[in-house]
């Protein structure tokens, strides 16, 4: 696999294929976590990454039916955290990641989604239910600038929240001593950095994950 | 390179472009039986939706079911669209008004006939569109079209900010210049386009433009094409769903030939503008005017940039040609 002509920005089609690398990881061993429930790559208008996860709100409800039902659902069963079964609680976050045009760094989206309509889409219920408690100072300090806001989906235009990226060169750049990387491996550290202050993260089982290419075997092709 | 003092002169124009505005509170949070009185207000092109709201709210308050209710959570829609308040106003009125854009006489005509400025046709066009109608309501927050807006104006201040660093990031490809400002300097670029002091606003977006020791790397630049939403996975688009394109435009596209307003849009969306030269299927609309392919994108970046730094530009589609073409 080639190294990236200009880290830490990442081009057109390195990116694509950063974002295939994701997507063969998770075919390959996705089914060996249940932390992520689907990943698709979508082509309309331009390449971009989506991750799906469902969140248990086991913390929140103690040993009530719905825990049980969520049990159910915890098992390694695709088909039921894919499929809109009204037993299903809790709550998708789906997670977009799209190249920016302005930056040429890759760039976080998210939706919140609650099936049973109980928590509203709003930056309150993000805080709440989905950046973890060590990041939330973090979060709130950086402010609008910087940490998370609500931006125009690049290909809806309808609002959804944003992860702003205006210090992600700096921490790409700071996090390498070497800076030939492969796209692969840019968009797991990338991951890394971006993704952890909205709970998103790149389970074990994917990261280890031996895809092709990863482990410098592309040379045979 | 157009002469400096042009360059200036257009920019005052641009700054004093404004729209004659009719606002009405929607009947639904009237708590008259009869509609209350419309606002009617001289916007500025390159003012926001935000900047307004306390007048109208003063305005509107002895009206309201609910008088208590936050000037901020007041939201304008035109035709039943819900007004995207980051956009600026002359952007908004390009986009959904319906207007024709005005028109320079066709400089490939031999002496052309003189002509008033705008024929009796014209004039009946624009009474029918203008003053602008507009709908202001305080209940039901459109969430799914528009993010929210807080008490004290720092959601918009943020939103205006950001667009200016992705304008300078674009245009050194660093946000470092930006940054750099003092704090007093970063309050009085807000405060100017508030106060839609041009001088003000110069005194600091010359520090941005010509930054020390950096060219100008891109042109920062979006295409807005309404009605042409993607297709959704939530079914169809809403009304006045627009669609925002952006792409990587250097200033000049070779050592000695600068990038034309047509050269970067046939860059930015071949399938509309196939030709560097004549408008086809779409022709680019800025400050309400219908500008040449041929226009040099630095100097417009000069002269007619909004005041986040960026050249929004709309791209009216030819219906009769577009259909044609299909």
């Amino acid at each position: 696999m080639k190294t990236l002509v200009s880290f830490p920005s990442i081009t057109v089609s390195e990116f694509e294929e950063a974002c295939q690398a994701i997507n063969t990881r998770f075919d390959l061993c996705g089914h060996l976590q249940n932390d992520w429930s689907r990943v698709d790559l979508v082509k309309q208008d331009v390449v971009h990454l989506r991750i799906t996860r469902i969140l248990h709100q086991t913390t929140k409800r103690a040993h009530s039916n719905i825990d049980e039902a969520e049990d159910e659902v915890h098992e390694e069963d695709e088909e039921a955290l894919q499929s809109r079964s009204p037993s299903e609680s809790g709550i998708r976050i789906e997670y977009q990641v799209f190249l920016s045009p302005i930056y040429r760094v890759p760039v976080l989206y998210l939706n919140l989604e609650d099936r049973r309509g109980v928590v509203p889409p709003t930056i309150e219920s993000l805080y709440e239910q989905v950046i973890p408690e060590h990041f939330k100072a973090q979060v709130r300090d950086l402010g609008v600038i910087g940490g998370i806001t609500m931006a125009d989906h690049p290909i809806t235009n309808r609002p959804v929240f944003f992860v702003h990226p205006c210090n992600t060169a700096d921490a790409l750049r700071a996090s390498l001593e070497e800076t030939k990387i492969t796209a692969d491996q840019y968009i797991l550290l990338w991951i890394g950095i971006v993704g952890g202050c909205v709970g998103l993260q790149v389970p074990t089982a994917i990261a280890i994950a031996r895809t092709n290419g990863t482990h410098g075997k592309s040379n045979a092709s | 390179m157009a002469n400096p003092r042009n360059l200036s002169s257009l920019q005052a124009k641009v700054w004093n472009g404004s729209i004659p505005l009719e606002i009405r509170l929607a009947s639904s949070d009237c708590r008259n039986y009869d509609e209350s009185d419309p606002y009617l207000v001289m916007c500025p092109r390159l003012s926001y939706i935000p900047l307004l709201l306390p007048r109208l709210h003063a305005f509107f308050s002895p009206f309201l079911i609910d008088p208590d209710v936050a000037p901020s959570k007041g939201w304008l829609s035109f035709e039943d669209v819900p007004l995207k308040w980051h956009y600026p106003v002359g952007l908004l009125f390009d986009l959904y008004s319906g207007i024709d854009p005005a028109t320079a006489p066709d400089p490939n005509e031999p002496n052309p006939e003189p002509q008033p400025s705008l024929s009796p046709r014209d004039l009946e066009a624009e009474s029918a569109v203008l003053p602008w109608r507009l709908t202001i309501r305080y209940t039901e927050w459109p969430s799914k079209q528009l993010i929210k807006l807080d008490d004290n104006g720092k959601v918009m201040h943020d939103a205006f900010i950001n667009s200016v660093k992705e304008a300078d990031f674009l245009r050194n490809g660093t946000a470092k210049v930006v940054m750099s400002l003092s704090k007093d300097d970063s309050t009085q670029l807000w405060t100017s386009v508030q106060k839609m002091n041009l001088e003000g606003f110069n005194a600091i977006n010359q520090k941005l433009l010509n930054p020390r020791g950096s060219n100008l790397r891109h042109i920062p630049i979006k295409l807005y094409l309404p009605h042409a939403a993607p297709d959704s996975e939530e079914g169809a688009p809403a009304p006045g769903t627009v669609r925002v394109v952006q792409a990587i435009v250097k200033p000049l596209i070779s050592n000695r030939q600068a990038q034309t307003l047509g050269t970067a849009l046939k860059s930015i969306l071949p399938t509309l503008f196939q030709s560097t030269r004549r408008p086809m299927l779409a022709q680019p609309v800025l400050h309400g005017a219908a500008v040449p392919l041929s226009a040099n994108v630095h100097d417009l970046l000069r002269a007619a940039a909004y005041a986040d730094g960026w050249l929004h530009v709309v791209g009216e589609i030819d219906l009769v040609h577009y259909i044609d073409y299909l």
